[in-house]
């Protein structure tokens, strides 16, 4: 190494302007082909690439070989179509090889050298149609030169670039078939193992009947088993770990196979992503048209250990003629199967409780007791257990709030403007605490103290023994989303756009921060971050302490539901229709579940599984690590009501005026 | 706010945990259960709450668990009776507190020994932001390894930490003194970051040069580092428990190791062991790796180039952090430890001093 680090050996695309600007291959970069089909332009531009001089068209080698143009450029060589002169009367075309001397130590040259003797004298002893014929091989001028058969196709990496997006599953699966053939040639190639090594999809030409043919074996060499420390060659993006170590066995064959076709069947190019990462993108999330039996060929190819891999291209090649539709000549029946089916499981129902009119507001547990308020006015206690009704208390308006309990108290705000305290046994009314508009916030409380907002635009900190006021804060819109505390501070949207973030002792503002739109999700805390929706499409979060958002995720409509937040994950419902789940350090998606209609109910999430409703009056539960669909249970109208859960038990409310308990 | 204060002290201040409350209600009668731990008599910390930053004034609520002059026991209720009425949020503290060690940065770089340039860039930025009646407390700090002949490794690196200061002032710094910062800053130090690319990318076309650099910058807000990172300079953050690297190695060596696949004595002496897979300012666009992490109760922000990580192993490191709470003498500490055991490439080092009351 020299002292300056190296870099950039990485193929890009170069922009469309690339003037003369273009910086040359670094000298160790990978092979790069030049495509046959552009061979006109690659005129003009192979004599700065290239960092020899390129012999011009129409030279003859050997008194034989006429050099027509060069049609690929490698590391250490430089591949002409040349024609056979010794056939007059017809045009036989090959292809010829010049070893390119440009290493400016000798002892490279030397190496470089070495290695095209070997190519050469390696070839020679190699009989199979997938690799080509070598038909001669000499020196001339200072340099040395191998003719070969002339592969007229192009090669894999042309054949992507072309069709633009991943490549159809059964044609890749039935070139992965030959090249495991032609794998299983050199790996019992005897006396000695041949290790390919470079297996990536510009080494390997595609013919016009769709025969595959492995071009370039610059570097393959018998496989000396003494020698464990080698040199690490091959391309970055495609060639195993153990590689690095140098060390080269054929199952490095079988992983570099497993990442090309990786690379064929997503169209996401290995050189470009950080390495070692297929496992991380899985062939069916990229491109969920392939087949799980493909997927699970790739993943298995692409161990890190490499006796976990296939243990040979033959038993590689059996798992791929496995795949429905490679062995048969018969197409797969493509999308007539779906791949999964999706969860219709359906809960139980443990009991219903019929109220009077709809339910908005969602449940709250307490010592075996339920709490719901509904627009019917009335606060409802229920047995948790069986649904039976304990007790309720009208208040002067509809119930939209959700009741809390501290102690023995239940609190919660009505449309009528005042937030009640009830005894939690037998409902007989504490105190009432009135404000001027209708209260559908829902009151937390924290040591004693409730926290409120109203319609009447102010936050409210009122004492839960006496229901007197402790403080208030006047905002310049109404306060419907309910509060979020978190040691001495409190987190609170409001209609204005704002979040608020309040000292719970004097209600001083530690800082307001504006969003877009109305703020009535209620905020939930992480680790340093609030989380809350905004009507402008967005789920923040925000630093807990300065209030700037630290990230935001834009959904597709409204995000009135609360996210939750769960160990490394954030959930929320948007009114676009999908529940989400994201990173909860940096908003990345995890994943996301559609059900086609409105989510403003808040998520839950219990061992492992996330309940909410649907405006579309479904109860939804899915698997929280994957956000598979585990059941729904159907109600008879939409669910706003955010799910409770405990014991196995979800409770919700639903607009149908009922209460369900169901089977978690 | 006096009315709240004195009708909390003179009905509950010193009641009984759970008898009824002596003097007139003031409302409804109040059930049986009185509050267990009323808040305002609160004496301790909840688990929830941050340490304090030295540039903020002590929280008054924590106050009361700095003893006065006066014994604990003694004057315990005059004590909660005084820190009440300073609750307000315009009060005063009252704090014996001593820290040992304040909010401090200091960045530094060394050529080292065998190189004849320095490629290396460090920045390091203490500020602070109104927030409605208060301050922000917040840092910025820059460490980028240039790379690249012809002085494209000094461009490359200066050019990063320039477009990354600007972009932070411009939309971070000057909107949130105008209180109009909406930018969330992640994707504001992700596009600082990428800004950086830009400028170098752009101008290695018009030198007709390959120029990059390595880019970790951290981004403090009060007690939380948002960092963007590209490249094999590393972020790390003391903890209680020891150094933790916060950032990944954009090499494919440091790939490896992460995978398991080869051990630190193999990729020390790795021919590829230099080799990035990412760097700033070599492809017209970039991927940029974006950490956000609470300080919680660590005590030191450590960036540095691999002229530091390369040559010093993180015992090391964890001891030159803890000789001094002074982030300089820390900084020519690590360079001197590089320097000493080679100085094979250039050394930079920002280090980060976070507040703390006691060790």
């Amino acid at each position: 190494m020299g002292l300056i680090k190296k870099v950039g050996t990485r193929a890009y695309s170069a922009p469309p302007d690339t003037g003369s600007a273009n910086p040359p291959p670094a000298p160790d970069d990978g092979t790069r082909t030049i495509a046959p089909a552009s061979a006109a332009p690659a005129d003009a531009e192979t004599p700065r690439a290239a960092p020899l001089q390129t012999l011009a068209a129409g030279s003859v080698l050997q008194g034989r070989y006429q050099i027509e143009e060069p049609i690929g450029i490698g590391g250490m060589s430089v591949v002409y179509r040349g024609r056979d002169l010794r056939f007059k009367d017809v045009a036989r075309y090959c292809a010829v090889k010049e070893m390119s001397q440009s290493a400016p130590d000798s002892h490279t040259r030397l190496l470089n050298l070495k290695n095209f003797e070997r190519e050469a004298g390696l070839l020679a002893t190699l009989q199979h149609p997938a690799i080509p014929k070598v038909y001669d091989f000499f020196e001339e001028g200072g340099r040395v030169y191998l003719v070969l058969e002339l592969i007229s196709g192009k090669d894999m990496e042309t054949v992507l670039e072309e069709a633009g997006k991943p490549l159809d599953e059964l044609r890749v699966a039935r070139w992965a078939v030959q090249i495991c053939d032609v794998l299983s040639y050199l790996h019992e190639h005897k006396p000695e193992t041949i290790v390919f090594r470079d297996m990536k999809p510009s080494n390997i030409m595609v013919l016009a009947d769709d025969r595959v043919v492995l071009i370039d074996f610059g570097i393959a060499r018998n496989l000396n088993r003494s020698d464990r420390k080698g040199t690490m060659i091959g391309t970055e993006g495609y060639s195993p770990p153990e590689q690095y170590r140098g060390i080269a066995e054929p199952a490095g064959d079988i992983y570099a196979l497993g990442a090309t076709l990786h690379h064929l069947l997503t169209n996401t190019d290995p050189r470009l992503e950080t390495p070692f990462t297929f496992q991380e993108r899985p062939v069916r999330q990229l491109n969920p048209l392939v087949s799980p039996e493909m997927e699970a060929v790739i993943v298995r190819a692409l161990e890190y250990d490499m006796t976990a891999r296939w243990q040979s291209a033959e038993e590689m090649k059996r798992a791929l003629l496995a795949v429905p539709g490679v062995a048969g000549d018969t197409p797969a029946p493509g999308p007539s199967a779906p791949a999964i089916v999706r969860g219709t499981g359906r809960s139980e129902l443990i009991w219903s409780f019929a109220c009077e009119d709809e339910i908005r507001s969602s449940p709250c547990l307490a010592g075996g007791m339920l709490f719901i308020g509904s627009y019917d006015t009335n606060l409802y206690a229920l047995d948790a257990g069986r649904g039976e009704f304990r007790w309720k208390y009208a208040t002067e308006g509809g119930i939209s709030s959700s009741p809390a309990v501290w102690q023995d108290n239940v609190m919660v705000g009505s449309e009528d403007g005042a937030v009640y305290c009830c005894d939690i046994r037998r409902g007989g009314l504490r105190w009432t605490f009135r404000t001027a508009r209708a209260v559908r916030s829902s009151p937390r409380v924290e040591d004693r103290v409730v926290f409120v907002g109203s319609d009447d635009q102010h936050i409210y900190a009122i004492d839960g023994l006496r229901g007197t006021l402790i403080w208030k804060y006047r905002t310049w819109n109404p306060i419907r989303s309910s509060a979020c505390i978190v040691g001495q501070t409190i987190f609170i949207g409001g209609d204005d756009g704002h979040v608020y973030c309040l000292d719970v002792r004097s209600g001083a503002v530690k800082w307001k921060q504006r969003t877009q739109q109305p703020v009535r999700s209620s905020p939930a805390a992480g680790e340093g971050l609030i989380y809350v929706g905004s009507l402008d499409q967005n789920l923040y979060a925000l630093d807990a302490e300065g209030g700037w958002p630290a990230w935001r995720f834009r959904t597709g409509h409204y995000v009135n539901s609360s996210p939750c937040v769960v160990g490394t994950r954030v959930f929320v419902g948007g009114v676009d229709g999908f529940l989400y789940a994201l990173d909860a350090k940096s908003g990345r998606l995890v994943w996301k579940y559609e059900t086609g209609s409105q989510i403003t109910s808040s998520p839950r999430v219990e061992a492992g599984r996330v309940y909410f409703g649907a405006v579309d009056g479904n109860v939804y539960c899915l698997d929280a690590g994957q956000g598979s669909l585990l059941w729904t249970y159907p109600t008879g109208a939409a669910v706003v009501s955010s799910p409770a859960v405990a014991d196995g038990v979800v409770y919700i409310g639903s607009m149908d005026h009922k209460l369900y308990a169901l089977k978690a | 706010m006096i009315w709240y204060h004195r009708l909390f002290r003179a009905d509950d201040s010193d009641q009984p945990a759970d008898g009824p409350p002596p003097g007139p209600p003031a409302g409804p009668a109040p059930g049986p259960e009185a509050p267990s731990t009323p808040w305002w008599d609160e004496t301790t910390t909840p688990p929830s709450a941050e340490p304090p930053v030295s540039s903020e004034p002590v929280d008054p609520a924590r106050a009361p668990t700095q003893p006065l002059t006066a014994p604990p026991d003694a004057d315990a209720e005059d004590l909660n009776q005084a820190t009440h009425q300073l609750s307000a949020d315009s009060a005063p503290a009252l704090s014996a507190r001593r820290s040992v060690q304040g909010l401090a940065a200091c960045a530094a770089r060394d050529i080292g020994r065998l190189r004849e340039t320095n490629q290396d860039s460090v920045f390091a930025m203490l500020t602070s932001l109104p927030r409605e009646n208060s301050d922000m407390t917040i840092g910025l700090f820059i460490v980028a390894d240039g790379m690249g002949g012809h002085q494209g490794g000094e461009l490359a690196s200066r050019l990063a930490v320039r477009t990354v200061v600007q972009h932070v002032l411009s939309q971070l710094v000057l909107p949130a003194l105008d209180d109009a910062m909406t930018e969330a800053l992640q994707p504001l130090m992700i596009a600082a970051v990428q800004a950086a690319n830009e400028a170098i990318w752009d101008s290695a076309q018009v030198l007709g040069t390959d120029m990059g650099t390595t880019c970790t910058a951290a981004l403090l807000v009060g007690h939380s580092l948002y960092i963007a990172h590209v490249g094999d300079s590393r972020a790390y953050l003391y903890e209680p428990g020891g150094l933790r690297q916060l950032t990944a190695d954009h090499s494919t060596v440091g790939r490896l190791i992460q995978l398991g696949q080869l051990d630190a004595s193999e990729a020390r002496e790795h021919p590829l062991r230099n080799q990035l897979y990412r760097t700033v300012g070599q492809q017209p666009q970039v991927p940029v790796d974006f950490i956000y992490q609470p300080v919680g109760q660590s005590s030191h922000v450590l960036l540095c180039s691999d002229g530091l990580w390369g040559l010093v192993d993180e015992p090391m490191l964890e001891r030159a952090l803890s000789n001094s709470p002074w982030p300089q003498d820390a900084c020519d500490e690590l360079i001197a430890l590089a320097n000493l055991a080679g100085g094979d490439d250039n050394i930079s080092a920002v280090v980060v001093t976070l507040p703390l009351a006691e060790r």
